[in-house]
Formats: structure tokens, sequence, C-alpha cells
């Protein structure tokens, strides 16, 4: 067996393995209750409020939750398919990656890799005609890669100096390119116009970066390293989001999440 | 991306007016902070004023268990939550075994529950914490009638879930006792559900404590739908407060350079905040409406009454859910009484009536059961807004020597404050009377 097999199979044997680890507590009881099954009842309202044509109309003008979503239905139909691959596949997942690694661990490879993304923050720290952002990164960049270890520790942050949160959509919204309609991206999750073309931009950009990156590193299986880099980051970036589909208490999720995003990426252009 | 989803779940956070997370550091907790009823309710307990919990309970994580009914109807835009959800956290050993039942509108993991849940971990029990009945995912997967609101049939639900999850414990865990708790809405279901235990006798609760219970739900509810109502005395919208709320956080994030969001940063927020008690009322509002449209419309679709969704129509997964927010949150409880719960209720039992349909959801009317139980506690702030001056007079005289009442804390804002907890433990622990 060559390394490279081995190192394939060890990948593959360690992700089911830890895709499978969380079956063991997920814990879900059936019952037999009849008087539980709720059967139809034939009931009706005296008074009805019912929501019709005009209703939607009016709301669009009134509701301060509105957000322009002319492509409400796929978008919809997108985020249920993002909830269910959610709960699937990438938690399960992310439960036994944080099962299996310590913390200290997962927060040296956490690290790591948003060491890389200093360099695709510089870029639209440069765009932005930022100086203090630039001069923040380039120091972050340096330091973390030399003092902290090619990236695992981020002693920039210990030393004051916090990440400077930049991506190529909000370099478009500085430029003053318009957000657009709202956009449930698969797999990403909520976007918009402009952050749809930020972010094609954003995986163009780490496509070069790593290309760039294996080269140095002396790595000549570019499919294989870059299958593994795009796993890791997604495993790093789901495990750094609390979010979990379904959890806000309200069945207007969707709904609230659309406003709350519009608003959160308003205020992340104005910083 | 990570970083700006964060930030929408700290909006979500910083709107629903949540306590977030638990404590990680205190010193000795000085008093509680706010002396403003509403400001209370709305900031909760700063992070250094907190409860600080004993190391053992620190690094437990609660399992999450559910239960899914054999042969439910479920609406098919409620795919994602068909199973009934709950947490445990069971001690290795033998102990007792507290139940918490979250307030109005509440998750088994929202933020007061869970600080409940350790702390009472902490103290040696085991724990089972509920959703409130008029949570969404109790109705679709859990509730008889397919709708929420009237006390005895909520309480129904619950007791028999609470039946199931204590079969379900006792198959691996040794539990010496049981005593049940609630805060709020959850505080009169604990009350309502020892009067029933009393008939029953599943559980024979040793304690039995009522926390910052309404003393009339419905009283309570029109309280919350007055501080909405667009009188000459508001000079602002609800809309306008909402707005205002949202527009000094946008500043706030702005000028200070946000790095790191957590519950520091939110109550840093809160301190820079100058609010007149008319808009925090209408935040306060806001926030039950949001609950109750949530509960008005999955009502609705679980009983298909043709009450906001036309009838007949079935809500698909990609249809747009604005529309029915939109109605919803502009239905008072009281609209929601009469026009949707009494008639249903009236379609199954002809003889009762508005007055005992109100009379079933308060305190009031198990008084007797209240002043004569001496295993059933009270805990709750002078100051509570959802309780007029006669209601706080009232548990005052029904639970005498087990009531305990802190001057200050609004409705549940003091609920993790370090002298509030301690009490609540005294209470459980001993004869505290």
């Amino acid at each position: 067996m060559n390394m490279r097999t081995l190192l394939r199979s060890s990948v593959a044997a360690r992700v089911i393995l830890l895709a499978s680890l969380p079956l063991l507590f997920a814990c879900g009881a059936t019952k037999h209750a009849p008087e539980h099954t709720l059967p139809e009842t034939g009931f009706r309202a005296p008074v009805q409020r019912i929501v019709d044509a005009a209703t939607i109309e009016r709301v669009e003008k009134e509701s301060m939750l509105d957000v322009y979503d002319p492509a409400e239905r796929t978008n919809r139909l997108v985020y249920n398919f993002n909830a269910r691959f959610d709960r699937a596949i990438l938690i399960p997942v992310v439960t036994g990656y944080q099962y299996a690694f310590p913390a200290p661990v997962r927060t040296g490879v956490s690290n790591f890799i948003s060491n890389l993304n200093e360099v695709p923050r510089l870029a639209n720290s440069m765009l932005q005609a930022s100086q203090t952002k630039v001069n923040a990164t380039i120091i972050r960049l340096v330091a973390n890669t030399t003092v902290g270890l090619g990236g695992m520790f981020d002693v920039a942050t210990d030393m004051g100096i916090p990440k400077q949160e930049e991506d190529f959509g909000q370099t478009l919204g500085v430029w003053g390119v318009p957000e657009g309609p709202y956009v449930m991206l698969p797999f990403y999750g909520p976007s918009n116009g402009r952050d749809t073309l930020g972010t094609a931009g954003d995986i163009v950009f780490s496509y070069y970066q790593m290309e760039y990156m294996f080269d140095l590193a002396g790595i000549t299986d570019h499919s294989l390293a870059s299958n593994i880099n795009t796993g890791v980051r997604a495993v790093d970036t789901r495990a750094g989001i609390p979010f979990r589909y379904y959890t806000t208490d309200t069945p207007f999720e969707y709904d609230i999440l659309r406003f709350a995003y519009s608003k959160a990426r308003v205020l992340q252009i104005l910083q | 991306m990570a970083r700006a989803l964060s930030l929408v779940l700290f909006l979500l956070l910083a709107m629903s007016g949540a306590g977030v997370a638990l404590a990680d550091t205190a010193v000795e907790a000085p008093k509680y902070p706010f002396t403003n009823r509403y400001k209370a309710t709305v900031f909760g307990t700063p992070p250094d004023f907190r409860y600080k919990l004993p190391e053992n309970a620190r690094g437990a994580v609660p399992e999450v268990r559910s239960v899914k009914i054999d042969g439910r109807r479920i609406p098919k835009v409620f795919w994602y939550t068909e199973a009934v959800e709950y947490s445990v956290m069971l001690q290795e050993k033998e102990a007792p075994l507290i139940f918490i039942i979250a307030g109005t509108g509440g998750r088994y993991n929202s933020p007061k529950v869970q600080f409940l849940q350790y702390l009472f971990y902490g103290a040696g029990y085991h724990t089972v914490a509920l959703s409130s009945p008029t949570h969404f995912n109790f109705i679709v997967s859990m509730s008889k009638h397919g709708l929420s609101g009237y006390v005895p049939y909520d309480v129904d639900d619950l007791y028999t879930l609470m039946r199931w999850v204590k079969a379900d414990v006792e198959a691996t865990t040794k539990v010496s006792r049981y005593s049940v708790t609630g805060y709020s809405l959850g505080g009169l279901h604990s009350a309502f559900i020892a009067k029933r235990d009393m008939q029953d006798k599943v559980f024979n609760f040793e304690k039995v404590l009522v926390i910052n219970p309404p003393v009339d739900l419905y009283n309570s509810a029109l309280a919350f739908d007055s501080w909405l109502a667009e009188t000459s005395t508001n000079k602002t919208t609800p809309q306008q407060s909402v707005g205002m709320f949202i527009e000094r956080f946008s500043e706030f994030y702005k000028t200070n350079h946000v790095g790191r969001l957590d519950s520091e940063v939110l109550y840093q927020f809160f301190k820079t905040l100058d609010v007149t008690d008319e808009e925090l009322k209408q935040i306060i509002g806001v926030g039950f409406r949001i609950t109750s449209s949530s509960m008005i419309f999955t009502s609705d679709i679980c009983l298909n009454a043709g009450y906001i969704v036309a009838p007949g129509t079935t809500v698909s997964t990609s249809d747009p859910l604005l529309p029915y927010f939109s109605v919803a949150s502009r239905i008072s409880f009281e609209q929601y009484f009469e026009e949707l719960l009494l008639p249903y209720l009236q379609s199954k039992d002809s003889s009762i009536t508005k007055e005992k349909a109100l009379r079933a959801c308060t305190l009031q009317g198990i008084e007797s059961f209240l002043r004569t139980s001496e295993n059933v506690y009270l805990i709750g702030n002078a100051d509570d807004p959802i309780l007029n001056e006669a209601e706080v007079a009232f548990l005052r005289d029904v639970f005498g020597k087990r009531g305990v009442f802190f001057p200050n804390g609004g409705h549940c804002g003091n609920l993790q404050y370090d002298g509030f907890a301690k009490t609540i433990l005294e209470i459980l622990k001993g004869g505290k009377s």
C-alpha cells in the first residue's frame, strides 16, 4: 500500500467513524398514544382573519421584517435542503470532530485556517483602501506565522490586534454595489446578489491561493490536497457557527433570519 | 460568513431580550442592579451578578431526548419538528429528580431553563427540562388538541409527557423522589401539575416551586397587549420602539468596534441605552407578540381551523410565511381567546362559558389547594410587571410563609441573580419556612 492510498483510506475511515459516532448518542423514542394522533376535528373558527392576496401585498409595504426576496419560494426550498443536509451530515460530522479531537487541537486547526485567510483579508483591505485594516492584517499575518508557529496560535489577538473580517462581498459593498435580492445559497446559507458575487470571488481567490500553497509545500497530488482542504474548512467553519436550523422558537425562522442577515451585512460594511 | 452569522444570532438574542449563556466568572455578587422593573425584565442579570455554578456542573452537557407519537398527523410545513424534545442531565448515582417547565413560548434549552437545569444539576439533582406547551414544537408534536393557551389542556399534555419521561428515566436510573418547578407561565403550570398529581399520585412531589408566575394568565396577557395599544399616551408606536432598539444597537456596534460578541457586550450595550419605560414596555410587548403569533399560527394549522390560514389551504414548505406572521402579530391575546380558543372549547363542551374558561387559567381557581399544600412554594418579585397589586397581595396571602418576594427583579429579570438562585436552592433543599 503506497502512501497515497493509505492516506486516502485512513481519511475515509476517519470520516465514516466520525459520522457514525453521533448516532450512538441520538436518543429518540416512539410512543403509541392514540389520544395524541391529532385527528381532523372539522372545527372551524367562527371569526376569520384570513391571509389573502390583499394582505400579502400590504405586508410587503408595511412589515418591518420585509426584505426584497423575489425568489422566495426557491429560496425556502433551498433553506429546507440546507437544514436537512445540516442535520443529516454536517452536524453529525462536526459532533464527531469535536468528540475525536480535544479543544486545543481544534483551536489550532481553526487558527491555521484563519491565518491562511489573512491573505484574502489583506487583498480586500487593500481593495477597500483602508490603511488601518491593511496594517492590522499584515501585522497579524507576520506575527501569527512566525511567533504563532505557522498560524497555529493567534498571538496577534492576544496582543490586542483583532481579526479584520473582510470578504469580497463587503468590498463590493464599500464600492457601492447594491445588495440586490436576498438569495439562499445551497450549503452556504443566507446571502444576497452582491454577496453571492463576493462568495464566488472568495472561492476563486482561495483556489489559486491554495494551489500556490500546495506547490510551495511540494505537494504533487493537488486534487487530493484540495479535497482535504475543502473538507477541513467546511467542518471547521460549521463548528464555529453556533446556529442550528429550526431552533429559533418560531415557525417564522426563515423570515427572521433573512431580516437579521440583511441588517448584519449592512453593519459589517459600515465597520 | 461565520462572523456574519454569529452577528445575526446576536441580533436575534438582543431582540428577544434574553439573558445569554451561563456566567463564567463571578466575584462576590453585589446587589441586583436594576430597580426599574421594565429594565430588569428586558436586561436580565448581567454576568458579574450571576450565580456561580459549582465546578461539577460546568463541564456537563444536557442530553437531548425526543418522543415521536406513532401515527400523529404532522402538517407539512412542520416536517422538521415532528418529535417532542426535552433534555435531561442525570447524576451517576441515585438522586432526586426535578422537572423544569419553560415560560411562555420557551424551549427546553432556552437560557433561563438551561440556567435552572445547571443550577439543580450542580446541587445534585437529576434534571429534566421541558418546553412550554405554548412552544410550537410542543403544539405540533404533543398537544392533544393541537392548540395551546388553555391551561387545563396544556397541563394535561405536560402531565402525560412527564409520565413518559419518568418511565424512560427510571428504566436506567434510580430516582429517589420527584419535584417540579417552572418560571412564568411554567410556574403556573407546575402548580396545576402538583394539583393534578394529588389525585393521580404518580410523582408524589416532594417540592413544588412556582417561580414568577402570573396569577391570571388572561390578565397578564391583557397587560402586555395594553402596552402595545396605540393610545394618546403612547408617543411612539411599537414598530418605532423596535426600530429604535435596532438603530441604537447599530450605532453601538459601529462606534465600539465590537470584536467578540458575548453576553458582556450585550450588557455593555444595555448600559449605553437611554430608554423610556414606554419604549421598554413596548419591547416586552413585542417580544410577547412574536411568541403569541408563533402559537396562533401553529395552533391554527394544527387544528386546521381556518382562522388565519384559509380553510382547506395546505401551507407548503415553499410558501412565504411573513404575511401569516404579520396578521398573527396583530392579534391580541384577547382576540385569540375569544375567536379561536373559546369557540373550540365550546365545541368540545357546550356548557363552558367565558368566565369558566378564564377562571380555569388562574391560580385563584386552585386557591384552596395552594393554601393547604405544604409542599408548594413560591418565589417572585414584588415589582413583577405582569402582576397588579391585588395579585401580589393574593400570592403573599395564599402562600404565606411558603412564599418569598424579592423587592426588585421585574419579570424573571433576576432569575440568574446570585441571591435569587441561592434562595431557590435553599427552598428546595430545606424546609424554608
